[in-house]
């Protein structure tokens, strides 16, 4: 058994090969798919419930209530296009601490299964409410 | 890598150590999980993961059973301290848990000569990333364009990767 600390090479090429190959992959995913989504709009989808889909407009400042599966689900908008999870009843709060946000991004609440993000182009489309 | 690579013990140990040994390496990997929990995060959904320096510990030293069971226990006994077992949260934790350990066992095997501990890391902490975003997407995002997510949890990886990586690399150091 080789003693302690007689450690060579802490860092290889291949190492460095890796991260490089994931910061082009990271900046790819983000030319591809980022700059396409110019809506204003946002949908709201509760996922348990695919009929209850709620199509926003970003221009307006307002409150949704929305209920979840495990309880009520507030989303906010600040009339500048972003929105966010005022308030949730999920236990670890993690869509609310993730704060207000623009598109091309996109947040679920995973324990109330709803989901916020930009309002897709959806032909099949046929039951927005409000 | 190459110097831990003959540092496998796994032969060494009797059954009962065997089980002492995995208790020890999950206490201790649930520990860091807990502690880190309410640590303050660059995003809330992104998560150092400190914990896998046990689990890379453990497929470097020992086997990748070993890595499996304190990636699986781990979960187990975090979501019991920190409530919602295998709530939606806690089963997407075992989802990337298992994917990192997976990935770290497949670069192991495939490049133990070529990636050091830190590309293996890398890799595990992507591979978390990226199950865990999978399953969401799969099960959650209902065509909503989750995958953007991708390319910030990619430069999140990277460096705790690294810090996992040298974590691991003291640990089997100081083990040695």
């Amino acid at each position: 058994m080789p003693a302690a600390g007689n450690q060579t090479a802490i860092f290889s090429f291949f190492d460095a090969v890796l991260i490089a190959f994931l910061l082009v992959l990271s900046i790819s995913i983000w030319v591809v798919n980022g700059p396409e989504t110019v809506s204003r709009d946002w949908e709201i989808l509760v996922l348990d419930h695919p009929e209850r889909r709620l199509i926003v407009q970003g221009d307006h400042q307002q409150s949704i209530v929305v209920e979840g599966t495990n309880g009520e689900v507030v989303i906010e908008t600040d009339g500048n296009g972003r929105f966010r999870f005022l308030r949730s009843s999920c236990p670890n709060q993690i869509c609310v601490r993730t704060g207000w946000l623009k598109a091309p991004m996109s947040v679920p609440c995973i324990p109330n299964k709803v989901m916020l993000g930009p309002a897709r182009k959806d032909p099949y489309l046929d039951g927005i409410t409000r | 890598m190459n110097e831990f690579l003959e540092t496998r013990e796994y032969s060494r140990y009797r059954p009962l150590q065997y089980w002492t040994l995995l208790a020890m390496l999950t206490a201790a990997s649930s520990a860091l999980q807990i502690l880190e929990s309410p640590l303050p995060r660059l995003l809330p959904w992104l998560k150092p993961g400190l914990a896998n320096s046990l689990a890379l510990y453990a497929l470097i030293r020992l086997s990748p059973g070993f890595c499996v069971g304190v990636v699986f226990l781990r979960t187990i006994l975090t979501g019991l301290v920190l409530g919602g077992l295998f709530s939606p949260a806690n089963l997407l934790s075992l989802a990337g848990g298992l994917a990192g350990a997976l990935s770290m066992w497949v670069g192991f095997l495939l490049f133990p000569r070529r990636l050091s501990l830190y590309g293996i890391s890398v890799l595990g902490a992507t591979a978390n990333n990226v199950a865990q975003l999978a399953l969401v997407q799969f099960l959650f995002a209902s065509g909503f364009p989750l995958w953007l997510h991708l390319s910030l949890m990619i430069w999140v990886s990277i460096p705790s990767g690294l810090i996992v990586g040298h974590m691991t690399r003291e640990l089997l150091r100081r083990t040695a």
